[in-house]
């Protein structure tokens, strides 16, 4: 069901509401056409706006973000162990 | 029974006028979920890289290649596997919100339940990483969360 469909039922129920309301015993006709009042007035409404469909944004794709992620901590991470390496190797003996 | 006549009337009004408001509201709870989600994104990246990054600083370094190559990939793995229910729950997310997304444009019946259920599963699996968020995206995934989730 579009928006646009929905309105158009709001409205139909809301008038429906309005000119039934006479028909209704005592304070019900009044309550009953204040709130179908309501119903049309918001049916209206809904058909005023833009059409909520254009407001979905997208939910990002992640998977590019995290392989670039794991990527740089790959690099991160094999620089850590030869910086390590390094240090720890014997430094060879400057003997001629 | 003629006397019953309008008051069922107004029931099947309310009824009808109660379900086209529940219709009308989805596709904004929708477009809410989609936009908390996106501003949750890069706070959740930015809290794995940083879990990454504090796993390889805590782990200690012997100079030994093979052994802190093995110790240092271990420590990241171990990351990975608690990050990955949430990089699931995103995909699965992603997926639901797409599918209502196309379902709506073409004015097939959108599938809300399923949209629901992704979202409070993806939310259900944040507590557990709370130490490693920001708490910004938290506390916006939690207020949506209230609204939506059982």
């Amino acid at each position: 069901m579009t928006a646009a469909q929905i309105a158009s039922l709001l409205s139909r129920i809301g008038e429906s509401a309005v000119s039934a309301a006479p028909a209704l015993p005592g304070t019900a006709g009044l309550i009953v056409g204040g709130i179908g009042a309501g119903i049309a007035l918001a049916g209206d409404l809904i058909t005023l706006e833009r059409d909520p469909v254009v407001q979905i944004n997208a939910i990002r794709d992640l998977d590019p973000d995290l392989a670039k992620l794991r990527a740089e901590r790959e690099r991160a991470r094999q620089s850590a162990v030869e910086k390590a390496a390094a240090k720890a190797a014997p430094s060879t003996p400057n003997t001629p | 029974m003629s006397r019953l006549l309008p008051w069922l009337f107004v029931l099947l009004t309310f009824t009808l006028g109660a379900f086209g408001c529940g219709a009308a509201v989805e596709p904004t709870l929708v477009a809410g979920i989609a936009d908390v989600a996106n501003r949750g994104a890069d706070p959740l990246l930015a809290a794995y890289k940083q879990a990454g990054d504090e796993a390889l600083a805590k782990t200690p370094l012997t100079g030994d290649k093979a052994h802190d190559d093995a110790a240092t990939k271990a420590a990241l793995a171990e990351v990975d596997a608690r990050w990955e229910p949430v990089w699931e729950a995103w995909r699965s997310l992603r997926a639901a919100e797409l599918a209502y997304k196309t379902a709506y444009e073409k004015g097939e019946a959108p599938p809300f339940g399923s949209v629901v259920i992704a979202f409070c599963t993806f939310r259900a699996v944040l507590p557990a990483l709370a130490k490693d968020i920001a708490e910004e995206p938290l506390l916006a995934l939690q207020i949506s969360a209230k609204a939506v989730c059982p």
